[in-house]
């Protein structure tokens, strides 16, 4: 079974936890707060 | 006595509706017309029983003339008290001018809000496209929003509190 | 009729080859290589940046279509983090839990795409997320409670008795979570893929062999269909599942429930 090849075992790994690592933190710093800053904004237009 | 046929010849209701007094001022008003109505009635319920007593009869009639001389006394003496309205007048005087003044000042602050809502109101009807605004836009308008985005992160709030309410759930589950 | 020298198994879908690799020397014989998994790893992690960048209507405050796709999206996995953890605190691992979803769910939406390789069918991959998962929960736990951790094992109102017997029990189960929360993602994804492999072979089969076949086979043929349907079904569900799991255990580590 191709999945139990164990040479690409470390490849897999490697790749997944880079991938994973770049996406928490491209996430967490400029995408999610923009989402918070356009709540934000919405609630302080509605709350003049 | 002047001040009597002066009183009578207020028209209270004229004077509650024409200088436009409402609620409290007029409920006063009306408190101090009764107090006024209530005194006359005293005095002249007063003024028609006899003034004076008649001392000899009841030197006649009782024994202890001391009691009666003692009494007479006291009735010569007796003065009935005066009140001294002119130390109220000025009173009065100074608020009425105390109020006329924070009127005016009154008046002019109004005028100037006035004027800064004008402008105001112009500034959004010309600059209004409200379908295309920005967040930019907004956090421009207001620097605490990038403020508060960056505390609420840091904390780890990631929601501001209550959104659901105002704008509906977007969840699927 | 010796026309195939070799056969063609539904499992060749799933073989990871080495695209571009570097057989260098030095380091000890490191091989380093970017393999179609990396590759479509990679893809999926350009995808799901750009669809996050590009997708927010040039920052209007109005939605567009795009816009609520991306605040539902947001929205779901808030209000499942914020019902599963703790209210206001738990809000901490929030976007963690994003990440982890729109890495799952990406990975497995390209593994729906034909003759395109699904990331998440690897055991492999889906075992290291999973006990790095549990494993940080365990360490969550153990840091903020100390060694009364071991509570969790006591489930509340057990007979003092039976104490022993259910502490071994609980211990089994919370060490089978690591192999379970991987292993659900790997088995579905795989067992479906390998199913259409399997079923769209057959079918070409039976449709090659004459006009009339042609006909029958157009019922398993829709049968493929409907079940590519159920899997894309499966792809969302199964990325929900996971996060809601991992919330769950977070939690247990947390709060010992």
């Amino acid at each position: 079974m191709p999945q139990l090849v164990p040479f690409f075992f470390v490849n897999q790994v490697v790749f997944a936890f880079v991938v994973l690592t770049v996406l928490i933190y491209a996430l967490s710093k400029y995408i999610l707060p923009r989402f918070v800053r356009l709540f934000i904004s919405r609630i302080y237009i509605n709350k003049l | 006595m002047a001040a009597r046929s002066a009183a009578l010849k207020i028209d209270w209701v004229k004077v509650t509706s024409s200088l436009g007094l409402r609620g409290q001022t007029a409920a006063s008003l009306q408190a101090f017309k009764k107090r006024n109505d209530d005194a006359r009635r005293k005095v002249q319920l007063l003024s028609e029983q006899p003034q004076t007593i008649d001392f000899a009869h009841y030197r006649k009639v009782l024994k202890n003339q001391a009691i009666v001389d003692e009494i007479e006394n006291q009735f010569k003496t007796f003065k009935p008290a005066t009140y001294d309205v002119s130390r109220q007048l000025k009173a009065i005087e100074a608020f009425e001018a105390q109020a006329v003044q924070s009127a005016e000042e009154t008046k002019g602050k109004v005028e100037a809000e006035l004027r800064s809502l004008e402008k105001t109101l112009e500034n959004i009807e010309t600059a209004r496209p409200f379908d295309e605004l920005t967040v930019d836009e907004v956090a421009s308008a207001q620097p605490e929003i990038d403020e508060k985005t960056a505390s609420m992160v840091s904390k780890g709030r990631w929601m501001p509190a209550g959104y659901k309410e105002r704008f509906g759930d977007m969840s699927v589950v | 009729m010796r026309h195939f020298n070799f056969v063609l198994s539904p499992l060749d879908q799933f073989e990871i080859r080495d695209l571009f690799s570097i057989n260098a020397n030095l380091l000890g014989n490191i091989h380093l290589s970017l393999t179609n998994i990396g590759l479509y790893l990679s893809i999926g992690l350009f995808l799901a940046l750009s669809y996050s960048l590009l997708a927010t209507n040039n920052n209007k405050i109005i939605p567009n279509s795009w816009s609520i796709s991306q605040e539902s999206i947001y929205a779901t996995v808030h209000s499942i983090v914020i019902n599963q953890l703790n209210p206001t605190k738990g809000q901490l691992y929030f976007p963690f839990i994003y990440a982890l979803f729109i890495f799952i769910l990406v990975n497995n939406l390209i593994g729906l795409v034909p003759y395109s390789f699904a990331s998440t069918s690897h055991f492999i991959l889906t075992f290291s997320m999973s006990f790095t998962i549990v494993l940080g929960a365990t360490f969550l736990g153990f840091q903020k409670h100390g060694l009364k951790f071991f509570s969790l094992f006591v489930p509340s109102g057990c007979p003092l008795a039976l104490l022993p017997l259910l502490v071994l029990i609980e211990f089994i189960s919370y060490l089978s979570r690591n192999v379970s929360l991987g292993l659900r993602l790997a088995a579905n994804i795989l067992s479906g893929h390998m199913l259409l492999s399997i079923l769209s072979g057959f079918t070409y089969n039976i449709m090659t062999s004459g006009i009339l076949f042609f006909f029958i086979g157009l019922v398993p043929l829709a049968f493929i269909i409907a079940f590519s349907g159920l899997e894309l079904a499966i792809a969302f569900i199964q990325a929900q599942v996971f996060i809601v799991l991992a919330c769950s255990y977070i939690k247990d580590g947390l709060d010992l429930h």
